[in-house]
């Protein structure tokens, strides 16, 4: 379960997208963890509301977040598009201590320069070395953008390029168009904000 | 997503690096490992996954138990998969290892010579503890092998506890 990994773009692009996403440890803190897990949510979304969700339950633009937080049993996601606002919620996150871990994916340096600023010493990392095989069947760059803002691969490329299509027609603007993509990532990991970026350049 | 029934996780994966402040899954002088099949948004057949798992379980990379492929093995220690399950079509499917320092190497130059004969795709992860006692030595030969190292990834914070009772 890798699904906050591998995210594809250039570095100004990158620089704007910060998925989080907690987890319970089985058999260390799970029990009784759905009142842990429901604050952490809460602290999340104080900071956040690009996106929410948790693939067991649903995310924000299928059902009511206070419906997902009820439903909370291992984890929920959300994505941040700013150092300030992820640092506000690292720092809060500590302070309240629910004991449940949390992970945050990003570019290094600044993901690492943010727990620095919250006062949080990372135990363990996770590289991206790439993506292999048969490189040709890979949808080209510009659509991996977007396919890779959900590591379950519920956001397809056909669904971008009809985005793209539709937006260029004026049937729908950019940012409807970001949270149409938005809907299928269950976590509530993709990040709309960056998504209508990226639309806006293929599109207008 | 549900849940599955050997892994407690939804999805296709483990806890892996994620609560390892409170699990210790992942131990200082080696590194995690995972190979994701038909990730990003290619998928594939779980022949392919065979192939790769067949090219690690010769260097004796330890599979990691709890991943839900795990349970698809026939034999965990050849790589082979049950028969039934060969040609089915998955979005992606990972295959999760430890391995020590020495075994980087060979791992993937067994994932570079198998890479041709590969029909789908595969995403490739190394987990690791951050500091550059830790890390540099993997990253060298990661570099060395002309494999890319992205400028973005996963960090833990480290805010899990040992909760229940």
């Amino acid at each position: 379960m890798t699904h906050t990994l591998h995210r594809t773009g250039d570095l100004q692009s990158i620089k704007e997208d910060f998925p989080m996403l907690t987890h319970v440890a089985r058999g260390f803190n799970d029990k009784n963890a759905a009142p842990r897990l429901k604050q952490i949510a809460l602290t999340m979304t104080k900071y956040t509301d690009l996106h929410f969700g948790d693939c067991k339950v649903g995310n924000k633009y299928q059902m009511d977040p206070a419906e997902i937080m009820d439903k909370l049993s291992v984890g929920c996601q959300c994505v941040f598009k700013d150092k300030e606002s992820l640092i506000a919620c690292m720092k809060d996150l500590k302070e309240k201590d629910q004991g449940i871990s949390i992970v945050v994916s990003g570019l290094f340096d600044e993901v690492f320069d943010c727990c620095d600023k919250a006062g949080l010493k990372p135990p363990l990392i996770e590289f991206a070395l790439g993506v292999h095989g048969n490189t040709k069947r890979l949808w080209p760059p510009e659509i991996l953008d977007f396919v890779t803002m959900c590591g379950h691969g519920l956001v397809s490329g056909r669904l971008v390029k009809k985005m793209v299509e539709d937006i260029k027609k004026n049937k729908i603007t950019l940012e409807k168009a970001a949270i149409e993509l938005a809907k299928p990532c269950l976590c509530g990991i993709f990040n709309p904000d960056r998504a209508a970026k990226l639309l806006k350049k293929m599109a207008v | 997503m549900i849940e599955h029934k050997n892994t407690g996780v939804p999805g296709r994966g483990t806890e892996e690096m994620k609560t390892n402040e409170v699990t210790g899954r992942f131990k200082r002088g080696a590194y995690g490992m995972a190979v994701e099949v038909g990730r990003p948004g290619v998928a594939g057949r779980l022949e392919d996954l065979e192939m790769i798992a067949i090219a690690l379980a010769k260097i004796g990379v330890e599979f990691e138990p709890k991943n839900p492929v795990t349970f698809l093995f026939e034999d965990v220690k050849t790589g082979k998969l049950k028969p039934e399950v060969r040609k089915e079509k998955v979005l992606s499917a990972i295959i999760e290892f430890v391995v020590k320092p020495e075994q980087i190497k060979p791992v993937l130059q067994a994932l570079k010579d198998i890479s041709p004969k590969i029909d789908s795709v595969f995403s490739l992860d190394l987990i690791s503890f951050p500091e550059e006692s830790e890390k540099a030595p993997a990253l060298k030969i990661v570099k060395e092998m002309g494999f890319p190292i992205y400028p973005n990834g996963k960090v833990n914070l480290g805010l899990g506890k040992i909760l229940n009772q």
